[in-house]
């Protein structure tokens, strides 16, 4: 096995290339427009790696540019996860007040669930309390995401609404992305900061992992591609079993009024 | 391995199984989520009415009065209509949860937005449940003499259910 900074150099190296790739593969398939939150986060990710790559990681230009890029691409995270939002549950009038009271009360939840936990991360007496602000807020916007993504599954668990493919592959990646780095944020605040290195190394796997997992699983063609049709009855379109539910429903409100 | 390490091995495992069963059930849905207009057309609430009367006491009451009656056959009787009892309150949940299915469909691709039904669906659902797990406490400790049990809610709620849901499309 490699030592550690030549692994991490690796993998580094890998993210960037997977990155890269993952960015220019959703700009040539046209899928940059359906997906641009998270094709601009793409985009950031690529371009704070090669502008901190000649740079000394011990050095304050590394650590301001580092600091400034990390909230722009939480702001990212959050647009992204709006977006899925959007992808998943926009376009339908039945559940237009449904859908944006799951949205707020879903980032609600995570809001508090985060705050919670976080309280006693903000008492810790760190050297930089810009770095130990950013972490704390990081961990919180993660930790929020996350909740409201199981909020937003579990609903579309329950709730007969068709899917795309992209769309449910995206919303799983990210739900993957999201705990998985929860859970390295908070082996890396029991563990202790002496730990870094290899939640470093595992968060750069998970980050690699996902790439592969989004070139592989987002294509045009899964724009089109229904993994949940609306047709609980085979061979029946929705408006018609709607349809059918009209008649049977006007049908038993006659019998009743009688 | 440290032990901080070990419990995080655990999580990831704990959350990937999580994951693999979320990613299962939204990538491919169970048949039993599958709708019939057929089966909605012929529902009634009233097919549940004979729960209302299999527990009353007034059948062990008539049993015990008439001649050749022995010790232990009212025991019997209950023991057996508790069971029919409870085959009841499956098919009904089943049946709820069906209808509950019908409205969901409703509002997912109805044209008006609905959050009162989403509403109603969601504060029946919850009393639903809860009754439910009610009825099934007193029915352990009608087995002791200790509760009756009373039907009539949960029949109540499912017909509350259809009536929600042919209110909000008739």
């Amino acid at each position: 096995m490699p030592p550690l900074g030549s692994l991490h150099q690796i993998l580094w190296f890998g993210v960037l290339l997977a990155n890269s790739l993952l960015a220019f593969k959703l700009w040539r398939q046209g899928l940059h427009r359906t997906y641009r939150s998270f094709w601009i986060s793409l985009l950031l990710n690529v371009l704070r790696s090669v502008v901190l790559m000649p740079l000394n990681p011990r050095s304050a230009a590394y650590g301001y540019i580092w600091l400034a890029s990390e909230w722009i691409l939480l702001v990212c995270f959050v647009l992204v996860i709006v977006e899925i939002h959007a992808g998943a549950l926009a376009g339908y009038r039945g559940i237009a007040t449904l859908s944006r009271r799951i949205f707020n009360y879903g980032l609600a939840a995570g809001i508090l669930l985060s705050a919670a936990i976080l309280m006693p991360s903000m008492a810790d007496g760190q050297k930089s309390p810009l770095l130990v602000y950013t972490a704390v807020f990081e961990r919180g916007v993660v930790g929020a995401l996350s909740v409201f993504l199981v909020v937003l599954l579990a609903f579309l668990l329950k709730y007969p609404v068709p899917l795309n493919r992209n769309i449910a592959v995206h919303g799983l990646l990210f739900f993957i992305y999201f705990i998985s780095k929860n859970l390295l944020i908070l082996i890396l605040q029991f563990a202790g900061y002496q730990a870094s290195a290899q939640v470093s190394v595992f968060l750069m796997v998970l980050s690699f992992l996902c790439a592969a997992g989004w070139m592989v699983g987002l294509s045009p063609a899964g724009e089109n591609v229904l993994i949940r049709s609306a047709t609980p009855v085979p061979g029946t379109s929705a408006a018609k079993l709607l349809t059918h539910l009209e008649v049977i429903n006007a049908s038993l409100s006659r019998a009743s009024r009688r | 391995m440290e032990p901080v390490w070990m419990w995080g091995a655990v999580a990831a495992v704990a959350l990937a199984t999580v994951f693999a069963a979320f990613a299962k059930k939204l990538l491919y849905p169970a048949d039993q989520n599958k709708l019939d207009p057929a089966w909605l057309e012929a529902f009634d609430v009233a097919h549940y009415r004979p729960m209302e009367r299999l527990l009353d006491d007034s059948d062990v009451e008539f049993l015990c009065g008439l001649d050749g009656f022995r010790p232990g056959m009212d025991t019997q009787l209950l023991r057996t209509r508790r069971r029919l009892f409870r085959g009841y309150l499956r098919a009904l949940t089943r049946d709820f949860n069906r209808l509950a299915g019908f409205v969901r469909l409703m509002l997912v691709f109805g044209e008006e937005d609905r959050p009162d039904l989403a509403a109603a669906l969601l504060r029946l659902r919850w009393q639903f449940t809860l009754a439910v797990l009610a009825l099934q406490l007193r029915l352990e400790l009608h087995r002791f003499g200790l509760a009756t049990v009373d039907a009539s809610p949960v029949i109540g709620m499912l017909g509350s259910l259809r009536g929600a849901m042919a209110a909000g499309h008739a």
